[in-house]
């Protein structure tokens, strides 16, 4: 009797559970996770809105008391701000550079789409966010995403009225660069478990320092050359080796994207 | 029956977005809390076992919505770790204390997350051909320890909460009969 309960649930599940992928994959359930994702999206957008505030006052009243400390601290730094006004030429190429940034998407006619994050992934292995817009909105896989044009992940699922984006530092997100140095470096920006990214592959005669920037080489189909990721960290050079690796760090706190540009990418403009 | 069927419903709706929108946004270490292991340790406890393995699946439906690993691998860690605990809960737990609460939602994380690890090589190597820097150890175990801490939290709020609304858990011995 109870083996006959026990195979009976076990049936059951196997049965749920080989139905669900195949419906998936087969594409019969599409209708089904459309209309679910429609209703659901407004909800989630408010519920991770609301969790996004209970979020900032969290860090709002966390940093209260970190003000005393930081006061201090950025006296300190103040003072060893007028150093840096000797480094007035290297400022000057910043500037140069964030102009180029800014004047970027009008010059190339890139079409960005605001998205609202509505989900993100819990576990330590993965990094992704889930956005409010999808195939309606014309989302395709593997356009880029960005704040503030600044890269942090590449869309690679698209449903109808959502899309998942992975973001460059997950262990699997791949994404071609470019470093701005003499050598103009390119190399496979990858992840780092989600701590941080790595620049792999890049040969040990090309300089690279602390401070270069890092852009996208546009050697994606849809990751038009220029979009900015972040500054050279730390450079791991090995003697005897044929390659060097290069850490970088983003601009962007991943832990606290609410809001996204979804850049749409015609053929042209990344020719440009 | 349709008034069940609703109260599910809306319980299932609840426990998604709060799983897949709204834990994952708040800060560390809570965004870390996955909720479905406390709740299917106590649909263990006061309800059959194939009441847990539909709503394991169900579950697993929605983790599956908030992986990246496909489909087909992510459907099938929480019911696999679920039938091991059971095998476990039939043989060994005699009583529904909040102590045999505390040590199976330890048990059904430690499963889910061999299980989940082991998974995630599986398409890792599938994917890159190679283990190097497939997975970082410490982070995984720090994860682990904060999801021990805040489902066991939750397990202790629930489990006199429960006790408070009805005595179903007020049975100190499970009847073998």
């Amino acid at each position: 009797m109870q083996i006959t309960k026990v195979t009976k649930i076990v049936a059951i599940v196997i049965i749920s559970i080989v139905l669900i992928i195949v419906l998936h994959y087969t594409g019969v359930l599409r209708p089904v996770e459309n209309v679910l994702s429609a209703v659901l999206r407004p909800i989630q957008n408010k519920v991770f809105n609301l969790s996004g505030r209970i979020n900032d006052f969290y860090y709002n009243q966390k940093s209260q008391k970190e003000l005393a400390y930081e006061n201090h601290k950025l006296k300190e730094e103040l003072a060893a701000m007028q150093y840096t006004e000797s480094r007035l030429k290297e400022l000057e190429q910043q500037n140069e550079f964030l102009r180029e940034q800014v004047s970027f998407f009008s010059e190339r006619n890139i079409n960005g789409i605001v998205a609202n994050v509505i989900g993100r992934s819990q576990d330590s292995f993965q990094n992704f966010i889930i956005l409010d817009k999808g195939e309606k909105q014309g989302i395709k896989e593997g356009y880029a995403v960005t704040i503030q044009d600044v890269v942090i992940g590449k869309i690679y699922d698209v449903s109808k009225y959502t899309s998942r984006v992975l973001l460059i530092n997950d262990t699997f997100s791949k994404l071609a660069v470019s470093v701005q140095n003499k050598d103009y470096s390119i190399g496979i920006l990858t992840g780092e478990y989600g701590l941080g990214l790595r620049i792999d592959l890049i040969p040990q005669n090309e300089k690279i320092s602390e401070g270069d920037y890092v852009i996208t080489s546009g050697l994606e189909e849809n990751v038009p050359r220029g979009l900015y990721i972040g500054q050279i960290d730390n450079v791991i050079y090995t003697e005897g080796e044929l390659f060097q690796t290069a850490f970088v760090k983003s601009p962007i706190d991943f832990n606290k994207i609410n809001l996204v540009s979804i850049l749409q990418v015609s053929y042209d403009s990344q020719n440009n | 029956m349709i008034a069940k069927i609703i109260k599910v419903a809306v319980f299932l709706f609840i426990v998604f977005i709060m799983q897949v929108s709204f834990l994952p946004g708040l800060f560390y270490p809570l965004n870390k809390l996955n909720i479905f292991i406390p709740l299917l340790i106590f649909f263990l406890v006061l309800y059959k076992e194939n009441v847990t393995m539909i709503y394991a699946v169900v579950f697993s439906v929605f983790l599956a919505i908030s992986s990246s690993v496909p489909l087909v691998l992510s459907i099938l860690v929480l019911p696999l770790a679920i039938s091991v605990l059971i095998k476990i809960y039939n043989r060994f737990f005699t009583n529904k204390s909040i102590y045999s609460l505390l040590f199976l939602n330890l048990l059904l994380l430690l499963f889910y997350q061999i299980i989940n690890t082991i998974f995630f090589l599986i398409y890792y190597f599938y994917t890159y051909k190679t283990f190097t820097a497939a997975v970082n150890f410490s982070s995984i175990f720090n994860s682990f320890i904060w999801q021990a801490v805040l489902s066991s939290i939750f397990v202790f709020i629930a489990f006199f909460f429960v006790n408070y609304l009805s005595n179903r858990l007020k049975t100190v011995f499970i009847d073998a009969t």
